[in-house]
């Protein structure tokens, strides 16, 4: 153990070492899928009542078999990682930083992490599994390879150091977190990649919706439930807006009123706290109020707000849409999501409708935006394909 | 019916069965009043199913979410009617409150808190001691709820004192002359909970020195959130005041810019009384049901005075109970009240800016 190394006041290292070795490994390196695959095992032994969704969804993403997968998908000859990669965290996505962490490792770089000070209990036990993996012989070299930190992003001479030292800069957050890291330089020959605000939207086609049985819509609805509620709706891929196909008037109604019915009944497992409901509410009256686009309002207690428009448009983005609370559109021609899409949207969640389809739209209408096209309850799943970017590519070299 | 006439009623004798009829007749014709003059509002009630023309319980008026009033101007007189636009005031860097007044509302406002006051400290007007700045008045710009508040209650004052100076110091000796003129009489001392706690009293007990306010009645507002930081509680509040100036009345109310004049006093008792003039409701958040008399909840207030703005019926921020109806052992008729404080801040997820605290 290298304990007597020297962290600076103010900092507390969750996991790992706090020098990092630069040289560079190949990726998706055998070693590195051992220890990945090891935490897998670690994170899926954790008692399932004390496991939350989020933790379990990365014990299954880490899972050898899926690691194998990504490699066969992504792995390259002739290709080394960078160096070191940095990567900035958000407070408000708890486990997102291991995931980032997991791709940097995979593609061959060491990894210096800054999660924030508000730290949930599951960054908590994952870092203690972390550093109870790194003592163990096989993995002692990972501890150059890892340094998950946590320190005060008022802190900026620590992130200005961290991005001299580093060849990738990774910043999750925000558009003002990303406004804020930019100002600060790296080195000329280090790159960056940048994740601000997106948001998302989904395509349904009624028709599909009225012919699933009674289980497959509740399957649905917990699936579409998992992709807002899970996350508060609050993050990036958490469709704000759903767009219905066209159909007879009465069809698509019914399709529509039997879908938020069963997602309603889905949404009874979700944590609605007060604030929350107090924050939808005000969100609700100023969309309202202060646009005249809303056909009608629904409510399923405070539990579902649907907001129907009268036509779309790019603005959708900017609604406050948060804790179940949508915006839905009966389109007159299939393709009008379109007018929905801004360089700032992000993922395209389906049901009943054709991937190719949509994928064709989205070519044929040289679209700004959509980086994503997922079944409905795949929002959140972590992709190695990003924002539209191959994340071990972008952080690995290829040697022509 | 009408507010004039609800004015005429004695702030605490006014039965609940009779106050739901009244209210429930008041706040529908002023729900249609406000739809038919405030576009923003009336689009909103329309889509949540609020039928106008028709009497609603009390129970079914539409409620405007506080935090409305910082997003939009919510405001149902033509523009030339506004007499003054009031802002709640807000911390630095927030958004504040807007509400527009016309010189009904406004009147309406004033009144409203002379008749609840005056249940509590007579008819006659008594020399008034306020704890805070007079530069709180002097910034014209920014006509603040402080400001509002002090000029609300000065009505009462025959002599007015501010206690601090221009940098919030107690002026000691300025007071000490002050409370000796009035020569052990009663005396009105009026300030917010915060500052007479901070500049008040903390300020005579670093001097060390005590004051002769054995006759006064202290009416303190504008909530407890930041004592509630530094772990000063309503009784500690009290013992603290008790041991500086002998003061035995010490009474806190509940009250909010978008529905100034209508606070709730505390009384002898120690509860927060609804007056004739506003009514509340506790919400359950689960879906907007009212609670049952002793469940906690969050507020609801409402009034048939917001003439000039859609504010007559406001779901607030903050979180109570009912503790009663009609039997407060003090003999005051109609709801009495207990504030819990705010709604408390969760962490919410999501990849998004979190940058507000």
């Amino acid at each position: 153990m290298r304990n007597e190394e020297r962290i600076p006041d103010g900092v507390t290292r969750l996991a790992g070492g706090y020098e990092l070795e630069a040289a560079p490994m190949e990726p998706f390196a055998p070693v590195v899928m051992d220890f990945l695959s090891r935490l897998s095992d670690e994170i899926r032994a954790i008692p399932r009542r004390e496991a939350s969704e989020e933790m379990k969804a990365l014990g299954f993403w880490l899972r050898r078999a899926h690691l194998l997968e990504l490699r066969r998908a992504y792995g390259r000859e002739n290709a080394l990682g960078l160096g070191i990669v940095f990567h900035i965290a958000p407070a408000n996505v708890p486990l997102l930083f291991a995931y980032s962490c997991a791709i940097g490792l995979l593609a061959g770089n060491a990894c210096r992490v800054r999660v924030s000070g508000r730290r949930n209990t599951d960054c908590e036990r994952l870092c203690s599994l972390i550093g109870e993996l790194l003592s163990e012989e096989g993995f002692l070299f990972i501890r150059r390879r890892i340094s998950i930190l946590s320190y005060d992003r008022a802190f900026t001479d620590l992130t200005r150091q961290f991005s001299l030292e580093c060849d990738a800069r990774v910043i999750w957050g925000g558009d003002r977190t990303v406004e804020e890291i930019r100002a600060i330089p790296l080195r000329p020959q280090a790159m960056e990649l940048a994740f601000p605000d997106r948001t998302s939207l989904c395509v349904m086609n009624p028709e599909a919706l009225l012919a699933l049985s009674d289980e497959a819509l509740t399957n649905l609805a917990i699936r579409f439930y998992n992709d807002t509620y899970g996350m508060d709706q609050n993050a990036c891929s958490c469709p704000k807006l759903v767009c219905w196909q066209t159909a007879e008037e009465a069809r698509r109604e019914h399709a529509s009123k039997r879908f938020w019915d069963a997602v309603a009944e889905a949404s009874k497992r979700y944590a609605l706290s007060e604030i929350k409901v107090s924050q939808k509410y005000g969100a609700l009256w100023e969309r309202v109020g202060l646009d005249a686009d809303i056909r009608q309002i629904r409510r399923w207690s405070n539990r579902l707000y649907v907001l129907e428009l009268g036509a779309v448009s790019e603005g959708f983005s900017e609604s406050r849409m948060q804790f179940g609370s949508f915006l839905e559109y009966h389109m007159k021609q299939n393709d009008e999501w379109t007018g929905a899409v801004s360089e700032k949207v992000q993922t395209l969640t389906f049901f009943g409708v054709e991937r190719d389809c949509l994928l064709k739209t989205v070519r044929e209408k040289r679209l700004r935006g959509i980086q994503r096209i997922v079944p409905v309850g795949q929002a959140l799943f972590m992709d190695l394909t990003w924002d539209g970017k191959d994340l071990i590519a972008c952080l690995s070299r290829t040697i022509g | 019916m009408n507010y004039e006439d609800l004015l005429q009623i004695g702030p605490y004798e006014l039965g609940e069965e009779e106050k739901d009829r009244i209210y429930g007749e008041l706040l529908s014709r002023l729900t249609d009043r406000h739809r038919s003059r405030c576009e923003l509002y009336d689009r909103v009630c329309n889509l949540l199913g609020d039928l106008p023309g028709t009497t609603r319980t009390v129970e079914e008026i539409p409620m405007t979410p506080v935090s409305l009033f910082k997003q939009a101007d919510l405001c149902s007189v033509p523009a030339e009617e506004v007499f003054k636009t009031m802002t709640s005031s807000g911390t630095s860097g927030q958004k504040t409150s807007k509400i527009f007044l016309d010189q009904q509302t406004a009147a309406w406002q004033q009144r409203t808190l002379e008749r609840i006051i005056r249940d509590f400290i007579g008819e006659r007007r008594i020399p008034m001691l306020i704890v805070d700045s007079p530069n709180v008045l002097r910034d014209r710009n920014l006509f603040s709820a402080r400001g509002a508040g002090i000029l609300g209650f000065s009505i009462f004052g025959t002599k007015r004192r501010y206690a601090l100076t221009a940098d919030m110091e107690l002026d000691y000796d300025a007071v000490l002359e002050f409370l000796e003129t009035a020569a052990g009489g009663p005396v009105l001392v009026f300030g917010f909970t915060y500052i007479i706690w901070k500049h008040f009293y903390q300020a005579l007990a670093a001097l060390g020195k005590t004051l002769p306010l054995e006759n006064g009645f202290l009416i303190h507002g504008g909530g407890w959130k930041k004592l509630q930081n530094e772990a000063v509680s309503a009784d500690v509040f009290k013992k603290g005041l008790k041991n500086v100036c002998g003061i035995s009345k010490v009474r806190n109310y509940y009250g909010m810019a978008e529905q100034t004049g209508c606070i709730y006093m505390e009384c002898e008792c120690g509860s927060l009384h609804v007056s004739s003039y506003s009514d509340v409701r506790i919400r359950n958040m689960e879906d907007f049901s009212c609670c049952k008399n002793g469940t906690e909840g969050v507020i609801q207030v409402l009034t048939p005075m917001a003439w000039s703005y859609p504010g007559h019926s406001i779901l607030t921020e903050d979180k109570g109970t009912i503790l009663g109806v009609d039997d407060c052992p003090c003999g005051r008729k109609g709801k009495y009240i207990k504030i819990t404080g705010r709604i408390p801040k969760a962490e919410v997820r999501g990849c998004s800016d979190t940058y507000e605290e």
